[in-house]
Formats: C-alpha cells, sequence, structure tokens
C-alpha cells in the first residue's frame, strides 16, 4: 500500500534530521569532553541520554543496526561514567568513529554507499571493549562479549544487560508512534518553537515577494501617469479659461439674437455645453487630484509592506554559521592528532547569519584553508618550543556581520609564510621572471598563492606550506561576490580575511547606463561612485587615470571592456568631443583600484539574481541576471571579472608620475540645509565628487548663522525642516541686504504645484523634488543657477 | 504524393506579398489556438494509433529563405522586444531576455546558419523546448530570433528532399522551399555552449 510506504517514508526523513541533529550535539559534546570544557559528569549524563534517545527512535523505525550501535555507545558511556579518570584519546576516537559510522549506516539507508559490515563490527567491538574496560577481550566473538542477546538480530533491546545508568528506561512498542519513542527529557529548543520548512518554499516566497516589488514599481509608475494627466488637465483648463473671452461675446451674439430663433437656440446650447463642460472639467480634476492624493500614500505602504515581507523571508533563510562551523572543531582535532600537532581552535561569531547556499559553499574552501593550517601553517611542537611559542598552536576562526557583508577570518599563530620562498616558488613555476618577482612587495609577493598554477608547485607546499588550491578558493568566493585576502606575519602567523554577501538570491547592484542598455554592478566590492570633469582625466605615462580623493586611480570605459560598440561614451580611448563630465565606480580589491566609466549611474537598489539560461553557461564579465522594475533583463556584472579584464586591458597600477591638470578653477561653495543625516551625507557626496566645497546646517537658522560666518556661492535647501523651514530660510535670505542675490534651490518631497508656488513666491531659484532626484537632476539644476 | 506537404491552414493566402500585420498577427493567434489545442490533446491519454510520419512545422522567414521547426516542439511565440545584450558573447548570442518572468537566451538564427548577410527584420521570438537528459530540467528551453512567421504546414517527414542534407541543422526540404530544420540537435549541441572564463 502506497500509503504506508508514504508514511514509512516521511518517518524516516523524520529520524534522518532527528539522527543528524543528535549525532552533531554528540560530537560537540564529546569534544568539550575531551577538552575538559565543562563538568564531566554532566556533559557524561547528556551524551548518554542522548543515545538513549537515539536508539529509541531508531527502534522505532526498525534500524537494527543503528540501535545496536547506539546501544554499545551507551554502554561505552556508561562504563565512562563509572570510572573514576578521564576517558583517554583511544576512548574518544571510538567513540567517534561510531558517532561517524552511525551517521553512515544512515547515508546506507538513503541507497548511498552501504556499510561494510566489518566496520560496523569494529566499531561495535570498538565500543565494547571500551565499556569493558578491557582491551583484550576483543579478540574472540566480540558481539557476545556482554553475555547478551541484544546483539543478535532478533533482539529488540528487551534483554539490554544491566548497566550503571539509572534514568528510567520505556520499551514501547515499535508500532506506536515515533513521537513517544523521544523519552528525551532535554527539550532540543527550550526557547524558540521551531518548525522545519523546505527551502524550496522560501525560495518560491522570494520570488513571489520579487514579484510584489515588480507589481509596487508598476504600480508607482501608474502614479506618475496620473501626474501627468493632471498636468494635462491644467493645461486643459488654462485652455479653456481663454475661451471665456470667445464665450463672452456668444453671450452677447445671443442677447441680441430674435428670441426663439434657430440661432438663438444654437447658441443657447453652444454656451450651455461650455458652461457645463467647464464645470465637469473641473470636477475631473478635482477627482484626479484626489485619486494621486489617496494613491500616494497606499503606494508608500504597499512599499513599506513588500520591503519587509522580503526582509523577513530572507532572515528566514538565514542560518548561523554554526552549522558549518561546528564539524570543524572535530576535523581540526583529528587532523591534528594525525600530525602530531598540539592545535587549539577558537570558534567565535558562531551566532551569525548568512544565506543557507551561500554556507554549503563556503564549507569546502574554509575546510581547505583550515586543512592547510593545520598542515603548514602551524609548526609540530619541539618547533614551536624552540621558537619560543607556546606548544600548543591557536587557529581562530571567527564571523562577523559588519554592514551588508560578512567578514569571516582565520587567524594562526603558526609560521606564516615567506615571502621569499613564494617568490622563488613562482619563478620556479614560470609564473614570473626573477626580475618581475624582485620587483613585488612582500605583500604583493604573499597574495601570489592565489594565482592558477601556483597551488600545483609541489615544492611550495612542501617549504612555505600554504597554496594548496588557494587559487580555487578564490575563484570559489569570486563566484559567490566575495573576496578573500592575506596578511602573513612571518613566525608569528597567517590571517585570512574572507568577506562575503549576507545573502545569495539577492544582492544591491548599481544600475550603470551605457547607451541604452543598463548593467547591473554588484557594490559588494565597490569603493565609491562619482561624477568627475573630463579634465579630471589624466595620463600617466599614457595610461588613463582619474583623479579619486587627490589620488590617481587607473580608469577604462566599461563599454570596452565589455565589448560593446566603441561609440558609447569613453570607448577605448578619449572621452567624445563636447562631454564634460563623466560617471564612474570604483571597484577595489586589495591593493587594487579600478575606475569604470560609464555614460550614467542610475540608481543603487536590490536586485534579485537569476541564472543565465541555456546555451550560456559561463560568460565572461557576468555573473548572472535580472529582472528590473521595467520587465527588461540586466545583466549583473561580475566584479571580479571586471577587475581582471581591466588589469588585462589597461596594467597594473599607475605608477607616481606629475599629473597634468587643467588650470585649477576656483571651486564654488555650496551651504546645505536639511534635517535628514542621510540626505545631508547623500547631498555632500554628490557635490563634493562634483567639484563643490560643501558646509553643512541642520535646519534654516543654523543655515542663517553659517551664511554670516562664511559666504558661499548658492544654497540647496530641504523645505520641510524644524525650526526655521526653506521657504521662511528663502524669505530671510532675499530680505537681507547682503545675500539678496544668493541662488537658493529647494529641495523637497513635496511634489504639489501649490507647494512649488509657494517656494517661488518665497524667492527660491529653482525647485527641485525628491521623487525625481537624481544626482544629474541636483548637479544640472546646481549649474543653471551658480 | 505529389507534395510532400499540404497547407493546414485555408486562411493562409498563396502569394508572398500578401503578407502583412494583419495576416502575421492572425496567424500568430492561430498558432496560440494550435498550441491550446495541443494542450488539451495532451492532456487526454493518446490515441490508439498515431497519423503517419506527417508532422505540423511552423515556417518562418529568415531573410530569403524559408525555414520551419516542428510545432511540438515550440511553446510560445513571442514579439521581438526589450532584448538584452549579452556582452562578451559570440554574434549568435543575440542576448536575453524576460519570458513571463523566466530569463530566456535569444540566438540569433540567420547568424547562426550564416546567413547573416541576408537583410531581414527579426520580428519575432520563438520558444523551444527540447528534451535535455542531463540538465536537472530534464528540458533545455531557449529561443531564437525570426523574420517573420509565415504559415503552418503539414510535413511528411519521409518525403523530405535531402539534396541540402549537408548544411549543418537541416533535417530536409519540404515543398521544395521549406528548410525543416532539426532544432533537437541544434539546441544540444555543446559547440553553442558559452563557458569561458577571463584568464
Amino acid at each position: 500500500m502506497a500509503t504506508v510506504d508514504e508514511q514509512l517514508r516521511q518517518l524516516l526523513e523524520t529520524f534522518s534530521q532527528e539522527l543528524s541533529e543528535r549525532v552533531r550535539s554528540m560530537t560537540a559534546q564529546l569534544l568539550r569532553l575531551e577538552r575538559q570544557d565543562g563538568d564531566r559528569d554532566e556533559i557524561l549524563e547528556s551524551l548518554f541520554r542522548e543515545a538513549h534517545s537515539l536508539k529509541g527512535a531508531a527502534r522505532a523505525v526498525h534500524l537494527d543496526r543503528i540501535e545496536q550501535l547506539t546501544h554499545a555507545l551507551e554502554e561505552a558511556l556508561a562504563e565512562a561514567r563509572r570510572r573514576a579518570q578521564h576517558p583517554d584519546g583511544r576512548w574518544f576516537d571510538r567513540a567517534y568513529a561510531a558517532l561517524d559510522t552511525i551517521g553512515a549506516l544512515m547515508a546506507e539507508t538513503r541507497g548511498e554507499r552501504a556499510v561494510p559490515d566489518e566496520q560496523y563490527q569494529a566499531t561495535v567491538q570498538g565500543l565494547l571493549s571500551a565499556a569493558t574496560g578491557d582491551e583484550l577481550r576483543v579478540t574472540g566473538d566480540g558481539l557476545r562479549l556482554s553475555g547478551d542477546a541484544y546483539l543478535s538480530t532478533g533482539g529488540r533491546g528487551d534483554g539490554r544487560p544491566d548497566s550503571a545508568h539509572s534514568s528510567p528506561i520505556t520499551h514501547p512498542s515499535p508500532r506506536s508512534s515515533p513521537a513517544t519513542h523521544h523519552p528525551s527529557p532535554v527539550p532540543r529548543h527550550p526557547s524558540q518553537e521551531t518548525i522545519r520548512v523546505a527551502v524550496s518554499k522560501l525560495d518560491a516566497l522570494l520570488a513571489q515577494v520579487a514579484q510584489l516589488n515588480v507589481t509596487k514599481i508598476r504600480v508607482e509608475q501608474r502614479l506618475q501617469e496620473l501626474r501627468r494627466l493632471r498636468a494635462e488637465i491644467a493645461n486643459w483648463r488654462r485652455e479653456w479659461r481663454e475661451m471665456r473671452a470667445l464665450g463672452g461675446k456668444l453671450e452677447r451674439r445671443r442677447r441680441t439674437a430674435p428670441p426663439g430663433s434657430e440661432a438663438a437656440r444654437q447658441l443657447d446650447q453652444i454656451l450651455g455645453m461650455l458652461r457645463s463642460s467647464e464645470a465637469r472639467l473641473v470636477s475631473v480634476d478635482q477627482q484626479v487630484e484626489l485619486l494621486a492624493r489617496r494613491l500616494a500614500p497606499d503606494i508608500n505602504q504597499l512599499g513599506t509592506i513588500s520591503r519587509d515581507l522580503e526582509e523577513e523571508i530572507k532572515n528566514a533563510r538565514l542560518l548561523p554559521v554554526a552549522t558549518i562551523f561546528a564539524p570543524f572543531d572535530r576535523m581540526v582535532r583529528d587532523l591534528a592528532r594525525d600530525k602530531h600537532k598540539e592545535i587549539r581552535l577558537a570558534l567565535e561569531g558562531n551566532e551569525t547569519e548568512l544565506d543557507r547556499k551561500l554556507l554549503e559553499s563556503i564549507r569546502d574552501p574554509l575546510m581547505h584553508m583550515l586543512r592547510n593550517a593545520v598542515d603548514h601553517g602551524i609548526e609540530p611542537p619541539d618547533q614551536r618550543v624552540a621558537a619560543g611559542k607556546p606548544r600548543s598552536g591557536s587557529i581562530r576562526l571567527s564571523a562577523e556581520q559588519r554592514g551588508g557583508v560578512v567578514v569571516i577570518e582565520m587567524e594562526d599563530d603558526g609560521a606564516g609564510i615567506d615571502p621569499d620562498k613564494v617568490r622563488a616558488a613562482a619563478v620556479a613555476k614560470g609564473l614570473l621572471s626573477a626580475e618581475q618577482a624582485g620587483q613585488l612587495g612582500d605583500r604583493q609577493a604573499v597574495e601570489l598563492i592565489f594565482r592558477p598554477g601556483f597551488s600545483t608547485a609541489q615544492a611550495v607546499s612542501n617549504t612555505s606550506g600554504r597554496g594548496v588550491g588557494l587559487d580555487v578558493v578564490r575563484q570559489r568566493l569570486d563566484g559567490l561576490n566575495g573576496t578573500v585576502d592575506v596578511v602573513s606575519r612571518p613566525g608569528r602567523g597567517t590571517h585570512f580575511i574572507v568577506t562575503l554577501p549576507l545573502t545569495l538570491a539577492t544582492m544591491r547592484a548599481v544600475l550603470a547606463q551605457l547607451g541604452e542598455e543598463l548593467y547591473a554592478v554588484p557594490t559588494v566590492i565597490m569603493e565609491r561612485t562619482g561624477r568627475a570633469r573630463s579634465d579630471h582625466l589624466l595620463s600617466v605615462e599614457g595610461r588613463r587615470a582619474i583623479l579619486v580623493e587627490g589620488h590617481p586611480v587607473p580608469v577604462v570605459a566599461l563599454a570596452s571592456i565589455l565589448e560593446r560598440p566603441a561609440a558609447m561614451v569613453g570607448a577605448p580611448g578619449i572621452l567624445p568631443g563636447g562631454v564634460d563630465r563623466v560617471s564612474y565606480f570604483v571597484l577595489r580589491h586589495g591593493e587594487r583600484r579600478v575606475a569604470f566609466l560609464v555614460d550614467r549611474l542610475v540608481d543603487e537598489q536590490e536586485i534579485v539574481v537569476k541564472a543565465l539560461a541555456p546555451p550560456l553557461v559561463r560568460v565572461r564579465n557576468v555573473a548572472g541576471a535580472t529582472i528590473l522594475g521595467s520587465g527588461v533583463v540586466a545583466m549583473i556584472l561580475n566584479p571580479a571579472d571586471l577587475l581582471k579584464s581591466a588589469g588585462r586591458s589597461a596594467a597594473s597600477p599607475a605608477a607616481p608620475a606629475a599629473p597634468r591638470r587643467a588650470a585649477e578653477v576656483p571651486r564654488k561653495r555650496i551651504l546645505v540645509a536639511d534635517d535628514s543625516v542621510t540626505t545631508r551625507t547623500l547631498e555632500k557626496n554628490i557635490l563634493e565628487a562634483a567639484g563643490y566645497v560643501v558646509r553643512l546646517a541642520r535646519d534654516g537658522e543654523e543655515a542663517l548663522a553659517a551664511l554670516a560666518e562664511e559666504p558661499v556661492d548658492a544654497v540647496l535647501s530641504d523645505v520641510d525642516m524644524p525650526r526655521m523651514n526653506g521657504h521662511e530660510l528663502t524669505r530671510r535670505i532675499r530680505a537681507s541686504e547682503a545675500w539678496r542675490h544668493l541662488p537658493v534651490v529647494l529641495v523637497t518631497s513635496l511634489g504639489s504645484d501649490d507647494d512649488r508656488r509657494r517656494g517661488m513666491e518665497a524667492g527660491a531659484d529653482a525647485y527641485i523634488v525628491k521623487s525625481a532626484f537624481d544626482q544629474d537632476n541636483l548637479l544640472d539644476t546646481l549649474r543653471r543657477v551658480v | 504524393m505529389a507534395s510532400a506537404a499540404t497547407h493546414r491552414s485555408s486562411r493562409a493566402p498563396r502569394g508572398e506579398a500578401a503578407w502583412g500585420q494583419e495576416e502575421e498577427a492572425r496567424l500568430a493567434s492561430s498558432i496560440q489556438e494550435i498550441l491550446e489545442e495541443r494542450a488539451r490533446l495532451l492532456a487526454e491519454p493518446p490515441p490508439a494509433e498515431v497519423a503517419g510520419a506527417t508532422q505540423p512545422v511552423l515556417c518562418f522567414r529568415l531573410g530569403e529563405e524559408v525555414h520551419a521547426v516542428a510545432l511540438h516542439l515550440l511553446r510560445s511565440v513571442e514579439r521581438a522586444q526589450f532584448i538584452s545584450p549579452v556582452p562578451c558573447t559570440p554574434p549568435f548570442v543575440a542576448g536575453a531576455m524576460n519570458v513571463r518572468g523566466e530569463i530566456l537566451t535569444v540566438i540569433d538564427l540567420a547568424r547562426l546558419l550564416g546567413l547573416e548577410r541576408t537583410a531581414g527584420v527579426r520580428q519575432h521570438v520563438l520558444v523551444v523546448e527540447v528534451a535535455a537528459a542531463d540538465l536537472p530540467a530534464g528540458v533545455l528551453r531557449t529561443s531564437v530570433l525570426v523574420d517573420e512567421l509565415v504559415e503552418v504546414l503539414d510535413v511528411d517527414l519521409e518525403q523530405l528532399d535531402h539534396s541540402l542534407s549537408g548544411r549543418e541543422y537541416v533535417q530536409g526540404v519540404a515543398q521544395g522551399k521549406v528548410v525543416v530544420l532539426d532544432f533537437e540537435r541544434l539546441l544540444l549541441d555543446k559547440r553553442l555552449e558559452v563557458d569561458e572564463e577571463v584568464e
């Protein structure tokens, strides 16, 4: 019967999850026990409870081998509890092996590799000898050692031997529901109720929310259309008013027309129509205005809700890094034992949360790096003592969220990486000439370990250590829009720094425009964006560079990197005539910074990442695609690729040389008044990037005080501010003798005509509505008035 | 068996020049009907007997030539608009487009078949799907850019003229002028895969 099969399948699935949780928890507790971290009896008691619960559950789903193995583990734990001294390394090896075999037995039920009977028997025997404390007895018939039938296949555990533990044991019938089989007195999640949800369900929800966002943007466009409609009606009403004079003439004609005549009747009709049309026009205008006014808050609310919803769903997809960090503890322990080294692994920031898929993808790279640290980083105990270090080495693995990224650091106190050995190896491997290698600074030399091809250098992995597969690690992180950097302090240790975006399914990106095309550039390694006058473009030894905060940064045209038509701005040589301003973004990785020229930077937004479709598998410089609010597809660029491509087309960092600058123009000063720190900062950044000197004020009164202190060339002010608003500020400026002619630009979220009129009446020179606020608009407006 | 093909649609005009926007819109909607009809049929259990070797194909113009795709591979017909270019890809990749929330790659069929010098207005995107056992979804869905739709024909696959079979991806010629393409071979051709990395 299919339904029974289905039930059994579900039951097994539930058991499998319980098993992996218990195995994980027991591993962690064994590690604590081995490190003697905590109360020995308490840990043993807890381990025993977990083993016992697992045994009951295994019995319920008829997994005899798991049940018997768990029982043997129980015995070994009971014995350990009985003994006075701490269990030895061998005891732990056997306990760990038992947990491994339990996991393997579970995998076997899922159709994965079968567990060889010898392995199973050896594990059970190992545990039993640990339990009896007698190594010699594990020679003959190990299965019978305890003299009990429970290890024979027919046993249900009813004849379990009387061991020293005293916890009450229940023997429920195998047919009852598994829930009743969990005698576990310790709730696994004491504080939070949880349910399991398939990730695919969360993904589906996320896709729905993305669609909701698209809908929201569409509705916003409807509002814009409504506003345009109002403008249209306003024009119409103006024309209508002009018609009034004509209407007056008709009225006069009506009065002179013979009463009752055909002409009089027609004129009556026309005049009646004119009057009622005007009244209806006014009414339509009012209704449209009302509609727009009511729609705006609805849209805001829709935006808030969809944003919150998206945030919540993304949070639901996050898992603490502990889920991948925890097994590292055991891995490092085993590896170190294997290499006869003493190593302590400290895990920090276990609770830091990351997207599940990201977590899975970084598990292997992190394991790789840890293995390297154990193999080559930490020295053998004698060597460490000789070097004046503590016998036991330490590795610190930490995770921490910093803004929109998670930073994972791995630091060891081993030998570090010797730059000279790396240089030598790179030369030997033919990656560099001896001369080139000699020119590299120590930091740059150490960076060579990430180079493809370097990793295979066998000589290096034996002498300086590291390098094994680190190019793969970097590649993997590139694929996740992350980075990995290394700092080595020879003799004192190595420090790896990995950065990752919080989530993978969506990311923040800046939309860059080239001609009519839009490209999404992830902001993960974007250092800044800006606009510059074309005379800030320098030529340094034949290469182009741009001054960013006074430093020359190599510059390339995004269009030429993307192999787009040369007609697009800046590609590949000199700016086309007439273009006096360029937009750019700067990507930075390690010491390397490159500015990419684009036509325009449109917007920064959250985008949903989609994969490229067949027959596209991997495309140079492209990480994926996204659907913009308009429904159009935009390519998501791969920042790491862009940097590499730029390296190929341009060259290494610009050598210091005397920059040729156009004659210095005295810089204009702008006073910015706004009560929102975000807006102030945003405006300040835009203006400074465009070459203005900016002063800030928090409201009208502060602005007036600042004006009194220092003259400026223009004022850019918010309208709604505490103490003194923008209109009042404008009036005061106009009223004063000294600043009467000072240009004032008002920036506001209030977009109504009435508001605009009041602003103009107060004497403002220009008015920018925040909804239409972008840097081009702002800069163009300022250029007009200053 | 004078002709390997017979006209399926009575509305299909005989003269090439008669094709206007309206006709084409009507053809597109009749294709939509066919697709819907097919969906209905697919939902029913298969009939005991399958008719001979004739198979409906959609004919479309590529420059001077008329090509055809087997109707059972066709998923939808889209207007060729809002196709975003994919940088750093070979010329036969016209770009990517959003088809009801799914991002599809658009292949410029004329360029792929080496007909790029023929002038023609790329008007339609045909979304096609073939079985692909090695993909997780079990199918490979992509789209091709064509000039204009012509008609739906019933073609007898056993009566195709194979004189053009030297040309790649060609199954044969029907009615002496309709080049029936082997889309399964075309779409599953590994040489079309773009899999490149920056050095």
